[in-house]
């Protein structure tokens, strides 16, 4: 019996690819922001409102990935956005770099400032793969409990931003909006906080600035 | 279908290691550990390595998970404490921990018969 001692991480080529879009984006100046979350918090929802007011000032295009369907996609194509659609087919739970590269690749980088990575709906998956992006939005709305940042840390462990969604919807869930924000910061006591509500726009403008300001960092403008 | 990706990495770099080794004989078991903020789970693991594994230098052999459970170190007084639920404040000062193990996914070693 021979032992081969590979003490690696064996998803270390895709690392490979996530740095390599990392350097691309870098090199233009863009900003990546990779949202995920659950099915059904909001995602496309709140890019359905926050995209048509960053677009007032930002170049920007939507990568779009949806396990069997182009709804997602066509949701945003009918507010003028463009967007690269991934369907990753049902097997497979998130984007990985592959496709994602095939993506970037696809968007016309050299006339963009800000792309965003909607991801495929699931808690767990898409949080550990880096697709090159500058930060993960974690998206998380009242109605899906209090206690879901302890259940799957990993998210929001690796978010830099969490939205709570749906805060319209509190009063009517009895959801303690509290205590999911301490739920939140106990896995990631870094992590900053948005509340908001993507159907009826409250607190829409916080999540635009926020962007606004990481792009503006990201160009060292302040 | 988290595992069925994770697995297939797992099989990829273990073929790549075998080739880069010259090892050409039967492989009897390929050992990983996983972090258990993964979320992935063992059983599953196994099954999509058996269908992944078939018809490759793999096939026939155990996938051999060990879990790692989560590890933090406190930022401020630098102690580590095993970690029962992903609580990062620190038990003594109360300050931000941050993981420094459970997250890993790592390919460990291959036993190959002569």
């Amino acid at each position: 019996m021979t032992t081969i001692v590979v003490a690696k991480d064996p998803r270390s080529e895709n690392q490979q690819i996530a740095d390599g879009i990392r350097a691309d984006l870098a090199r233009r100046a863009i900003l990546a922001v990779n949202l995920i979350s659950s099915p059904g918090s909001g995602k496309t929802t709140l890019l359905e409102r926050a995209l048509p007011l960053l677009a007032k000032d930002l170049r920007l295009a939507v990568i779009e990935a949806d396990a069997a369907t182009r709804n997602d996609a066509d949701r945003l194509e009918k507010l003028g956005i463009a967007v690269e659609a991934i369907c990753t087919g049902v097997t497979s739970c998130h984007i990985a770099q592959p496709s994602a590269r095939k993506a970037f690749d696809n968007l016309p980088l050299d006339r963009l400032d800000l792309v965003v990575i909607e991801n495929v709906g699931n808690l767990v998956c898409p949080a550990e793969e880096d697709l090159g992006e500058d930060a993960k939005i974690a998206v998380l709305s009242v109605a899906e409990g209090e206690d879901k940042p302890l259940k799957y840390p990993l998210l929001f462990q690796e978010a830099t931003l969490a939205v709570v969604n749906k805060i319209d919807a509190t009063i009517a869930l009895g959801a303690d909006v509290d205590l999911m924000e301490r739920n939140i910061r106990a896995v990631n006591p870094r992590i900053e906080i948005l509340r908001l509500s993507a159907r009826t726009g409250a607190g829409v403008p916080l999540f635009v600035d926020w962007i606004k300001d990481r792009l503006r960092r990201k160009r060292g403008e302040q | 279908m988290h595992e069925g990706a994770i697995v297939q990495a797992i099989v990829d770099a273990s073929l790549a290691a075998l080739r880069t080794n010259g090892a050409t004989g039967k492989v009897k078991e390929v050992r990983v550990l996983v972090g258990v903020c993964q979320g992935l789970v063992p059983d599953a693991m196994e099954m999509f390595f058996e269908m992944q594994s078939a018809d490759t230098q793999l096939a026939g052999a155990k996938l051999a998970v060990e879990l790692q459970s989560m590890v933090a170190r406190c930022a401020t007084c630098r102690h580590d404490f095993d970690l029962p639920e992903p609580i990062m404040f620190c038990p003594q000062c109360g300050r931000p921990m941050e993981m420094i193990k459970g997250k890993e996914v790592l390919l460990q070693a291959i036993e190959v018969e002569e």
